[in-house]
């Protein structure tokens, strides 16, 4: 009942007009962002935030800024559709089908099988987070220090071991993570730390620093090192609704991959790109036609599509309950909420529910605008498509620098921005993802702190993490998926030694 | 490992032997029950260290998949844009926002895009414009005068 009238007062703060139009802007820029390849989320959201940090109400930043991720997840999969060309990771998987069917003459039915698959996904999702995150709020506020270091180290751990890309290259961004956000004073003792004589990084680093350079500038240099050069194959689109028969065929994929999104969505790591990968697993294995899978089967594009929105609504769960981001999108969001005073965790509930509720709200909202956005307007959305890079290249790189430059009138930030940006450009080069290191660094006062309490409660014990319950639980799960892991390398690495040698 | 991953590698190395040493020396380890200054970033150093060799170690044999950091060429474009990223910073201060906008735009288009001169001016002014507009009067952002305060 509870949750019921929470959910109501947060209708009342999200359909007040502002926060009506910023959710409205955030759906158009989440879909126009998904649309272009090179511009994923993470970065459109470290782009705003500049704007969201000179707002000051934070539930309005809140929906803007969560508008833009879901949003992301719907425009995503048009290109994919159009033209085989992901606009964003989660929708690479599309491709497969979705573009097989547009070859084949049924692009409208694949965009609108994506369309209404996402919107009955986000939707189930966003029931699921109503529901899920109030009690586990609750729960939470159990948690002392150990829990919370036990939860972010997890966490951080879990997010490099689940997301399927090195995991030695993850753990080494999570601990440069940490150092970047180790340099300026320590809170506790005051001592300077790493700051080489500068007095201008006594303060720290600004996450926006580090964000807009790691994901926004970077990206620029990557793209740049490509001619892109979009071909329009302007291809019938055809009838948009899909028709009985697809109905039939999508309609279990959409509720499978809402559920499996909602779930790989709460996992810190999961989030939409492994939800929709695992839904097009499964949908291929429970399939009656499994050859169908590759030439344009429509549970292929409904499973994973479907997925994906599940996911980007339950990551906000852990974000809103326990206060741990599990993604680099959501870590931006998360530093979003804290510019503006309010720290996400068990007590922004009851502290401050019309950022919780408002947020849960907007999202069942959005994901009828992005329903309407996205359906009748597809067409609109690709010729987004042919803006050149070299009009949105440099317009990219002129807001992050304002955007940096205005956090404290500050030329030094963008030299820093600069740096980062280099620095992010050649690790994605070399394949070092720079989303766990984006979560260290705004999860490091948290790890450090909780650490330092639990040493002072244990008396040096390290003993304390294992037998606490709940820190002592959350270490032996960790344990297992690690086991788990390995366990299921060393059968892959057997097999293919086995196919080798036959 | 290709020869750009193991230049990473030794800097990586390297980083963390310096935070290690700096924050038992000067930033104080502490003690196990009143952790000091450098008990963490020492945990992260050491830790830095250790992995990047073992991530050398294990793939010293991944000789096969030695390509070069840039195809051909290809760093070109990049390397040109932080040039002129830098110069807009260098600019910045000493001639203001609207000048050091307009000439970073120009630069872009004529060096990184290769557009012809006409539509690079004609770009640049109508990005300028906009950006001024934008920040200026309608955001209100104090940005850097220069020359013209």
């Amino acid at each position: 009942m509870e949750t019921l009238q929470g959910l109501m007062s947060g209708f009342s703060v999200a359909l007040s007009g502002t926060n009506l139009f910023f959710a409205f802007l955030g759906c158009l820029l989440g879909t126009a962002v998904g649309v272009l390849p090179g511009l994923g989320p993470s970065a459109t959201i470290s782009l705003l935030l500049p704007i969201v940090y000179a707002m000051n109400s934070p539930a309005t930043s809140i929906i803007l800024l969560a508008g833009i991720f879901y949003g992301a997840m719907y425009g995503g999969s048009t290109t994919s559709i159009l033209l085989r060309l992901p606009g964003e990771a989660a929708s690479v998987v599309t491709c497969l089908d979705g573009y097989q069917m547009a070859q084949k003459g049924r692009a409208g039915a694949a965009l609108g099988v994506a369309a209404i698959g996402s919107f009955i996904a986000g939707t189930v999702g966003v029931i699921g987070l109503t529901f899920v995150a109030p009690p586990l709020a609750e729960f939470a506020l159990k948690f002392g220090a150990p829990e919370y270091f036990a939860l972010t180290l997890v966490g951080l751990l879990l997010a490099v071991f689940l997301t399927g890309g090195s995991r030695i290259k993850g753990l080494i961004m999570i601990m440069a993570g940490i150092l970047i956000a180790n340099i300026g004073i320590d809170p506790l003792t005051g001592k300077e730390r790493f700051t080489f004589g500068f007095y201008k990084l006594l303060n720290g680093i600004d996450f926006l620093v580090l964000a807009m350079g790691m994901f926004g500038l970077s990206e620029i240099f990557l793209t740049l090192e490509e001619k892109l050069s979009a071909e329009f194959t302007t291809k019938k689109i055809g009838k948009l609704f899909p028709t009985l028969k697809d109905w039939a065929e999508s309609k279990w994929a959409i509720l499978r991959g809402s559920l499996i999104g909602f779930f790989v969505g709460v996992i810190p790591g999961g989030g939409a790109v492994v939800s929709s990968l695992t839904s097009y697993a499964l949908e291929k294995k429970l399939s009656k036609h499994p050859e169908e899978f590759g030439n344009g089967a429509i549970a292929g594009v409904a499973g994973p599509e479907s997925a994906n929105n599940a996911a980007s609504s339950s990551s906000f769960i852990p974000l809103l309950t326990l206060g741990i981001p599990c993604n680099a999108a959501i870590a931006m969001i998360y530093a979003g909420l804290l510019v503006q005073g309010v720290t996400p965790g068990p007590f922004l509930i009851s502290e401050h529910p019309d950022v919780f509720w408002g947020v849960i709200a907007s999202m069942y909202i959005g994901n009828v605008m992005l329903l309407i956005l996205n359906l009748p307007l597809v067409g609109v959305w690709v010729q987004l498509l042919k803006v050149p890079f070299g009009i949105l290249g440099p317009i990219i790189v002129l807001l992050t620098a304002i955007g940096t430059y205005s956090l404290a009138n500050e030329s030094f930030n963008i030299v820093l921005l600069l740096i980062f940006g280099v620095i992010g450009y050649i690790l994605r080069k070399l394949n070092f993802e720079p989303g766990p290191m984006i979560m260290a660094f705004i999860l490091a006062p948290l790890i450090e702190n909780s650490l330092r309490q639990s040493l002072l409660m244990s008396n040096g014990s390290m003993a304390i993490f294992v037998t606490r319950p709940i820190s002592g639980t959350l270490i032996a799960v960790f344990v297992a998926v690690v086991i788990g892991q390995i366990y299921a390398g060393y059968k892959r690495s057997k097999k293919t030694s086995q196919e080798i040698a036959q | 490992m290709s020869k750009g991953e193991r230049i990473l590698g030794v800097v990586l190395i390297l980083i963390g032997i310096a935070v290690s040493v700096n924050s038992y020396t000067a930033l104080g380890f502490g003690s196990i029950t009143q952790p000091g200054s450098g008990f963490f970033p020492l945990i992260c150093g050491v830790g830095v260290t250790t992995l990047s060799a073992v991530w050398m170690f294990i793939s010293r044999k991944s000789e096969t998949k030695s390509e070069p950091l840039w195809k051909k060429g290809q760093w070109i474009r990049p390397i040109t844009a932080v040039g002129i990223i830098g110069a807009y910073i260098a600019l910045l201060e000493l001639v203001g926002y609207v000048l050091s906008t307009i000439t970073f735009v120009l630069l872009w288009q004529f060096l990184v895009e290769h557009e012809k001169w006409k539509k690079t001016i004609m770009i640049s002014v109508i990005m300028t414009a906009c950006m001024y507009i934008l920040f200026v009067q309608l955001l209100a952002v104090p940005l850097p005068k220069g020359i013209f305060a």
